[in-house]
Parts: C-alpha cells; sequence; structure tokens
C-alpha cells in the first residue's frame, strides 16, 4: 500500500498524468450506481433530442474522476475534505480524458493532535481537443508525523 | 422513445419574483431506498475505475476506518430513489432547483462545492435536507438567458451526525434557440 506522507508532500508538486477512456461500460455503470436516471447520462437518443452530441456524464460521475486522480496519488489512507468543482464544458461518453493535478496548499491544523495534515490539490480535466472540461479544487487528509 | 418519466425532469415556469419567495424555504428532505452498500460501491468504483482500497479490501478498510467506506462522490446515491415500484408508484421526487418557478426550461449543472465532516459506512442510512440558498438576477450567458439556483443540501446520518454540506448551482436558462 503506497500511502502519501504530509511531510514529504510538497506545494508546486503535479500529479501523474492521468488518461481516461470513458467507454460506455463506465458511462452506463454510474447511473446504475447513483440511480441518477436523467435520461441525459444514458440515453443518446434523448440527449441528441436535447442539442447534445451523444450522453452527457454526470456531475456525480465527474466527482468520482477527480476524487480518484487525488487518492490515486495520495494513497488509501486519504480523507477527501472538500472538494468544489467548475463545470465548464460537457464530458461525453467515449470521450478521452487527461486529468492533470497540483499541490497548491499545506495545512497543518491537525498535525499535532491527529497526525494527520491538509493538502489542497487542484485537479483540471481537459478532453483530446484540449478544451478544459472541469477544474476541481479539493483539499485532503492524510497521515503525517511532524 | 424514451420512456423515461421525463415529465418530473420538466421544471416549474414562472417569474423571478415568485421564484425569490422560494430562498431558505425550509425542509426537503430526501431519503434513499437504498442504505449503504458495497455492492453499489463497487458499481460506482467501476464507473470511476476506482481501485482503493478503502472501497475494495476490507481488511484494509477495516484497519483504517472500521470497515468498508463509500466513496466520498457518491452522497447522491444514498438518498436517491428507485425509478420502478411493484406498485406503480415510482416515487422519485422532482428536484427542488426544478420545482422552483422560473422563465429558464431548461437546465446545466454549473459548479459544486461539498464539505466532508465524516465517512460513510456499509449499513449507514442517510438524510437529506434541501434549501435554496440564493437565486440570481436574470444573466446572458452563451447557452442563454437564465438564473443561476444555488441548493444547500446537509446530508445527516441515522445517528444525528452530519456527514457532508453541499453547495450545488445550476443555470435554469431559455435556450438561444427557443427565442429565435
Amino acid at each position: 500500500v503506497t500511502q502519501r506522507d504530509w511531510d514529504n508532500v510538497e506545494v508546486g508538486e503535479r500529479l501523474p498524468l492521468f488518461e481516461d477512456v470513458l467507454t460506455f461500460t463506465r458511462v452506463a455503470s454510474a447511473p446504475a450506481a447513483t440511480l441518477d436516471w436523467y435520461p441525459l447520462h444514458h440515453d443518446p437518443e434523448f440527449a441528441r433530442a436535447n442539442g447534445q452530441p451523444g450522453v452527457v456524464l454526470s456531475t456525480v460521475q465527474l466527482m468520482g474522476l477527480v476524487d480518484r486522480v487525488v487518492t490515486d496519488w495520495a494513497g488509501p489512507t486519504t480523507f477527501v475534505r472538500r472538494r468544489e468543482i467548475r463545470l465548464l464544458h460537457s464530458v461525453f461518453a467515449c470521450d478521452v480524458l487527461f486529468c492533470t493535478g497540483t499541490v497548491t496548499a499545506k495545512d497543518d491544523r491537525d498535525l499535532r493532535t491527529d497526525a494527520r495534515g491538509w493538502v489542497s490539490v487542484d485537479v483540471e480535466v481537459k478532453n483530446a481537443d484540449g478544451l478544459l472540461c472541469c477544474a476541481a479544487a479539493i483539499t485532503i487528509e492524510i497521515p503525517g508525523t511532524t | 422513445m424514451s420512456g423515461n418519466g421525463l415529465a418530473t425532469y420538466k421544471p416549474t415556469v414562472g417569474s423571478y419574483e415568485d421564484a425569490v419567495s422560494y430562498i431558505e424555504r425550509p425542509d426537503f428532505e430526501r431519503r434513499g431506498d437504498v442504505e449503504v452498500n458495497w455492492t453499489t460501491i463497487r458499481i460506482f468504483c467501476v464507473a470511476v475505475e476506482d481501485g482503493n482500497l478503502s472501497y475494495w479490501d476490507s481488511a484494509f478498510a477495516d484497519s483504517q476506518w472500521g470497515g468498508i467506506i463509500a466513496p466520498p462522490a457518491m452522497l447522491m446515491a444514498w438518498v436517491a430513489r428507485l425509478p420502478w415500484a411493484p406498485d406503480g408508484e415510482a416515487s422519485a421526487p422532482v428536484p427542488l432547483t426544478l420545482t422552483v418557478p422560473l422563465p429558464g426550461t431548461a437546465i446545466v449543472n454549473i459548479s459544486n462545492v461539498t464539505e466532508y465532516f465524516a465517512q460513510l459506512h456499509i449499513g449507514d442510512h442517510v438524510t437529506a435536507n434541501d434549501v435554496i440558498e440564493s437565486i440570481s438576477p436574470l444573466k446572458r450567458t452563451a447557452a442563454g438567458d437564465g438564473h443561476f439556483v444555488t441548493t444547500r443540501s446537509v446530508y445527516t446520518r441515522q445517528d444525528g451526525t452530519v456527514v457532508a454540506v453541499e453547495r450545488n448551482t445550476l443555470l435554469r436558462y431559455i435556450p438561444r434557440e427557443a427565442l429565435a
């Protein structure tokens, strides 16, 4: 189990580039799990009738994707404390996404009491055309020893 | 034919003046049909391709969190209703932002800020209480003219612990092509 330690995280550190292929199986799994059956998220005919080229990913699925970018890097002992996500351009089934992340801040507020520190990470999700689809700011709590 | 009970997603049409009276009107409560459970967690992890041991490995999760936890993004799943019931009364309530009377007939989600205070474990039951926090005056956007509607949702576990507070902003707009 690879777990990042708060002490060794540097502000400005870049997360590994994450490339994500949104197969129909994955896009269809999201409504099955969340029960968000708004047809835009699973019905191509409905999506086209509403002016979209195809099925549009739900906000919840995008939140899961950006969380994973951060927790894959930080490790499974991570507690996601806060996530802000701005939706700038629709993400569609079959899109390929490129996710990047940068550490923006560290906070030692709970380090002495809980041996856990807070880290803030900005995540950007772009599609194959290079369009910024969503931008997230995620604050996590991870173990530390200082 | 998209037989999906689309009427559920039809916004109430009205004026901004009518809508403002909905701000901070209390207690739109959502309770789910499914409690926090491992099968649903794993289906969500397939959607996201998330292999986090906290969601997959009970030995790891037991030692770290006292049991398997739910991905934080799944909050909505635990207060959602099934789209069908044996008696035919599919009871998914109309989302609060669609019940607010506004000119906009179309919706697009803009942003979401969620703060988490506790983890959710298998077997937990969650309740959400929603209020409309703010409604912007009419704004001109690329999609069309509309109002930004921010909803505040407080998610509470069965023991009364507030597990998360979510602020979601969406745009209720009149599509440009509808004006042409």
